[in-house]
């Protein structure tokens, strides 16, 4: 199912500051204009970046009542700074001494719920993480919430924080390719938000359908997946592959079963958004920099293969 | 929104009652729990734990690093797509796993290391440490071709990850979907709910009078969901048809309900109206239930509301724990074999409710149901997060 996109806010870095190498973190989040004090002292990292683009993107859409949004968020690794600490208070006082402020923070969907919290918002809140596909996964159930439930509109809200101690023990343990990968993955912090409907609202920005599926261990069946997922991206459509596991992989099989030159499939490189906030802030870079025309964003993990079809309206 | 009806043709489960669907049924049958205090884990909290025993988790396909929770997710949706299968169900082309911790458990085994300026093991994160480490197991051994998704609401993944599963049969392009979820013990999950003095050393007592807080526990469970006409076109069997399903927000507190239970009486509301269902027609209500104080006077001040104080209550948490991601799924499973059963299994730990529960709880030995029963399972969590299921007589 296409939905269309009535608003959308970016909070990130090569947004509100310029692109870094390595690790890219915000050195400002403006969350105290768009939440009350009272509510945004118990805010992790990751819902104050995550906060802030929703109430962009709220702000974009023109939505007189977010109370009646449906919310769906999506993050690889929630709220890394706060597992953090909790596993040094876990390891240093074995178990006895946590912070008990700390603790709700740790869920994944504790930036959905301080959401709903913050909206006095009753309806419906999914939060799904399926590592660096997670914002193609959100903005899929966004679609089968909309399709299987008496909400009219979606909150899609879709990030994740950068944080150079948690990169940094990962890649002393060794923890597989990530080491070998760490330059390209370039962890670039970022949040973007999209209210989304079934039909054009009164701001119409495009339309998006996206999805994750495992595909065969061939990786055969990639055009098959895109036409199930009643994508067809035209003659003139921007292709663009994330860099990281396999996506060299991707890239190549995409052009053959796309029947297009492998040059005409850009690879999103360093600095361009390689983890799952990437995504979203490839999709973001593409929607202000265009006023006309349609991008593809694929990604692989593991075994499964991510895709948003994004049309300028 | 699509009417389509969801069918159940296959269930599994893991638990602290032991491996297999069987060991889950035979212990709500009989009631005898089997709370131990936690070993496994060296912290300085006493507390009482419901361990699934090390069968729940020696699945033939997994590596060695392959995460617990991962491990109770597989064993449970294995014996689902096999149950499923017997029934005459193909393979399934659509999964959705419902998860609190994910791979946390391998997570902390390489950052206490680090802190203790120890080398740790090298392992995939991607593969065995995210939160979609479980279903990512689950879909290379199923050889699942299809859209895959990964649901962490925390105490409500599980009955999220079902609803969703039955969402993407109603958008038509799947014929069959495995949901459901799961959740291993870890240090993070025991030392946080002692944090929030959630928990004690006395076993979980459901509704009662006196509610020492919840017993932890660890298992999975999963559903094989098919359109219902399908299934009836080609003449097969079905367990229960998944009637609806209802999801809302508190909008009050991270880890508290409203004392009223509103955000629980609004997903009820909605399961119901997917449902078609009057309030008279639910027989039985597999509650959340975790036993503690203001949970459960939440829970039954919503289900008073209702239902009224007659519709007889019971939480599966007095026998198996609180699985926190995997409740909503083994519930599930435990609605399903009440309707196999035509049986109401008693409320573990609590024979009468607390004043400040006004409503009934099923009694020692159990309650017959009608022929074709109609049965709620709700499921709260952190975040004001909360799904409620209904499920009917096929």
């Amino acid at each position: 199912m296409r939905l269309f996109v009535h608003g959308f806010g970016v909070l990130g870095v090569g947004f509100d500051q310029p692109f870094t190498q390595g690790i890219g973190r915000l050195e400002k989040i403006p969350i105290e204009q768009h939440a009350a004090l009272a509510l945004r002292r118990r805010f992790g990292r990751l819902s104050k970046l995550i906060y802030t683009a929703a109430s962009r993107a709220i702000a974009d859409a023109g939505v007189n009542d977010p109370s009646k949004l449906a919310v769906v968020g999506s993050t690889a690794m929630g709220e890394v700074s706060v597992s953090l600490d909790l596993l040094a208070q876990i390891h240093s006082s074995k178990g006895k001494t946590l912070s008990p402020k700390l603790v709700p923070n740790s869920v994944h969907n504790s930036p959905a719920g301080y959401l709903s919290i913050g909206y006095e918002n009753h309806h419906p809140s999914l939060t799904v993480s399926q590592g660096w596909l997670s914002a193609e996964a959100g903005l899929a159930a966004a679609s089968d919430l909309l399709t299987s439930t008496s909400c009219e509109q979606v909150l899609v809200v879709s990030g994740d924080e950068a944080d150079p101690s948690w990169v940094g023990r990962l890649v002393q343990a060794g923890a597989a390719d990530w080491a070998e990968n760490l330059e390209q993955e370039a962890f670039q912090e970022c949040a973007a938000a999209f209210v989304l409907g079934p039909e054009p609202g009164g701001r119409n920005l495009g339309s998006l359908s996206a999805g994750v599926e495992r595909v065969s261990p061939d990786q055969q069946g990639l055009a098959e997946m895109l036409k199930r997922n009643e994508v067809l991206p035209g003659r003139e459509a921007e292709i663009r592959v994330r860099v990281g596991a396999g996506g060299a992989d991707l890239q190549e099989i995409a052009a053959g079963e796309l029947g297009i030159g492998r040059d005409q499939i850009h690879l999103d490189g360093p600095g361009q958004g390689t983890c799952q906030a990437g995504a979203m802030a490839s999709l973001a870079s593409f929607i202000i920099n265009n006023r006309s025309g349609e991008l593809l964003l694929l990604g692989r993990e593991i075994d499964e293969v991510g895709f948003i079809h994004y049309k300028i309206a | 929104v699509r009417k389509t009806q969801i069918a159940i043709t296959g269930i599994g489960a893991v638990s602290a009652a032991g491996p297999g669907v069987d060991r889950l049924y035979r212990g709500l049958k009989r009631a005898k729990r089997v709370f131990t205090p936690n070993r496994r884990f060296d912290l300085d909290i006493d507390v009482t734990v419901g361990a699934a025993s090390g069968e729940c988790f020696a699945f033939h396909d997994c590596a060695n690093l392959d995460s617990p929770t991962g491990r109770l997710c597989l064993a449970a949706a294995s014996e689902c797509s096999s149950d499923a299968r017997h029934r005459g169900s193909g393979p399934p082309d659509g999964l959705v796993v419902g998860t609190s911790t994910g791979g946390q458990l391998l997570n902390e085994e390489v950052v206490f290391p680090l802190l203790g300026a120890r080398t740790p093991f090298s392992f995939d994160y991607r593969g065995q440490g995210c939160m979609a480490a479980p279903t990512r197991l689950v879909a290379r051994a199923l050889e699942i071709v299809g859209p895959v998704q990964t649901v962490s609401t925390a105490c409500t993944s599980s009955a999220n990850a079902i609803a969703l599963g039955a969402a993407l049969l109603k958008n038509g392009r799947l014929k069959r979907v495995i949901a459901g979820g799961g959740d291993a013990l870890c240090r993070t999950t025991i030392s946080g709910f002692h944090a929030l003095e959630l928990t004690g050393e006395k076993m979980c007592a459901p509704f009662g009078p006196e509610r020492p807080g919840m017993t932890l526990g660890e298992g999975a469970g999963f559903l094989m969901l098919e359109c219902l006409d399908d299934v009836r076109a080609e003449g097969r069997e079905c367990l229960a048809e998944l009637l609806g399903f209802g999801m809302s927000s508190d909008a009050h507190h991270m880890t508290a309900p409203p004392d009223d239970g509103a955000g629980a009486e609004l997903a009820m509301s909605r399961a119901l109206k997917m449902a078609g269902l009057a309030h008279g027609g639910v027989h039985h209500i597999n509650a959340h239930g975790t036993g503690t104080r203001l949970n459960d006077a939440a829970e039954a001040a919503a289900i008073n509301r209702l239902f009224g104080a007659d519709v007889p209550v019971m939480s599966c948490k007095g026998l198996v724990g609180h699985t926190l991601g995997g409740s909503g799924g083994i519930e599930a499973v435990a609605s399903v074999l009440a309707i196999r059963e035509r049986r109401a299994f008693e409320n573990i730990g609590a024979e009468v409710p607390g004043e400040d529960c006004p409503i009934s709880l099923v009694p020692q030995g159990g309650l017959d149901l009608p022929d074709r029963p109609v049965i709620l399972s709700n499921s709260f969590a952190f975040g004001g997060n909360n799904c409620a299921l209904v499920f009917g007589a096929p």
